[in-house]
């Protein structure tokens, strides 16, 4: 075999940074399409399915986007923070500290645009009911992960530190799942709603589908651009650093 | 549907525009603080440099 696949080829940063700078724009095209597709959809082609009185509920094109994005990324983060501490590879956890500032934004993003739902539906901004309130520690977590990457200044100190916390806070993602989906619905004293698709209309369940993927394309944008940030900090003393800011304006 | 019923949502215009406008403000401000990290770790990346640079007698990194 004269050729070999390097499957480790961009997990250097050295060789993933050009390839980052090249899918930035794509992403933020697919983020800004999709969101426009989805709000179209969401808010023209959506019959007034539920009586006039009911119009908050396009509250729903944001929020749980938002909210699915907030339990995803802490997945990814989780997920990268473990290929790191088994592999030990540096951009493993570039990655997952790139992903926690908008893992914190959208768990942010969920909680407020769920408490001005609440408001309208529920008649109260706040309950302590299971979903929100781990939710909210779901907030908590991220914040504390960097928190604790802030407050560590060695860089090794900083990832296996942080991947550890991220493990361990790794249990509130079935929490949060189960707090509205428990097989018992006695057991649950949960206002939300249980997040089945199946009794959405079908044409505001596309648009909300459509609002997640920009979402999703969204986070993809930003994250890789936080990475290279983390990136350059990170790999500021090294020659193709030097090399590949020389060219650039 | 008119422009006006479009924006009152059937008397929630309030809570679905500022659901819609949070996101857009806090996306927007996650953009602009990214970026200005970038300006900011390029200028400290040429600044090694440049003082790399001023520390070598060659001229040379």
């Amino acid at each position: 075999m004269s050729e070999k696949l390097n499957w480790f080829k961009y997990s250097s940063p050295a060789s993933f940074y050009p390839l980052a700078d090249k899918m930035i724009p794509w992403f933020f095209m697919a983020a800004i399409l999709l969101t426009l597709v989805g709000l179209y959809w969401g808010f023209f082609q959506t019959p007034d399915v539920l009586s006039d009185q009911k119009q908050y509920y396009r509250i729903i094109f944001v929020h749980v986007p938002a909210a699915w994005m907030s339990m995803w990324l802490y997945i990814v983060l989780v997920g990268w923070s473990l290929i790191g501490l088994i592999f030990n590879t540096r951009l493993s956890f570039m990655l997952a500290s790139a992903i926690a500032p908008s893992g914190a934004i959208f768990t942010a993003l969920a909680l407020v645009t769920g408490m001005i739902w609440g408001k309208t539906s529920w008649g109260t901004w706040w309950d302590w009911d299971p979903r929100m309130t781990s939710e909210l520690i779901l907030l908590f977590l991220y914040l504390g992960y960097m928190g604790l990457q802030s407050a560590i200044s060695d860089p090794q100190r900083i990832d296996r530190a942080s991947s550890l916390l991220a493990l361990v806070g790794g249990v509130c993602i079935p929490v949060i799942y189960w707090s509205i989906n428990c097989p018992d619905p006695n057991q649950c004293a949960a206002l939300h709603q249980t997040s089945s698709l199946k009794g959405i209309e079908a044409n505001i369940l596309f648009a909300m589908l459509i609002m997640v993927l920009a979402f999703l394309a969204y986070s993809f944008a930003i994250i890789i651009m936080r990475v290279k940030n983390i990136i350059l900090h990170r790999e500021r003393n090294t020659l193709w650093v030097t090399e590949a800011l020389e060219f650039k304006p | 549907m008119n422009i006006e019923a479009f924006f009152e949502m059937g008397g929630y215009g309030e809570f679905v525009w500022s659901a819609f406008g949070l996101t857009l403000l806090l996306i927007t401000i996650e953009i602009v603080v990214v970026r200005n990290q970038f300006k900011k770790v390029v200028q400290r990346v040429k600044r090694i440099q440049q003082l790399r640079k001023a520390d070598s007698p060659g001229g040379q990194l």
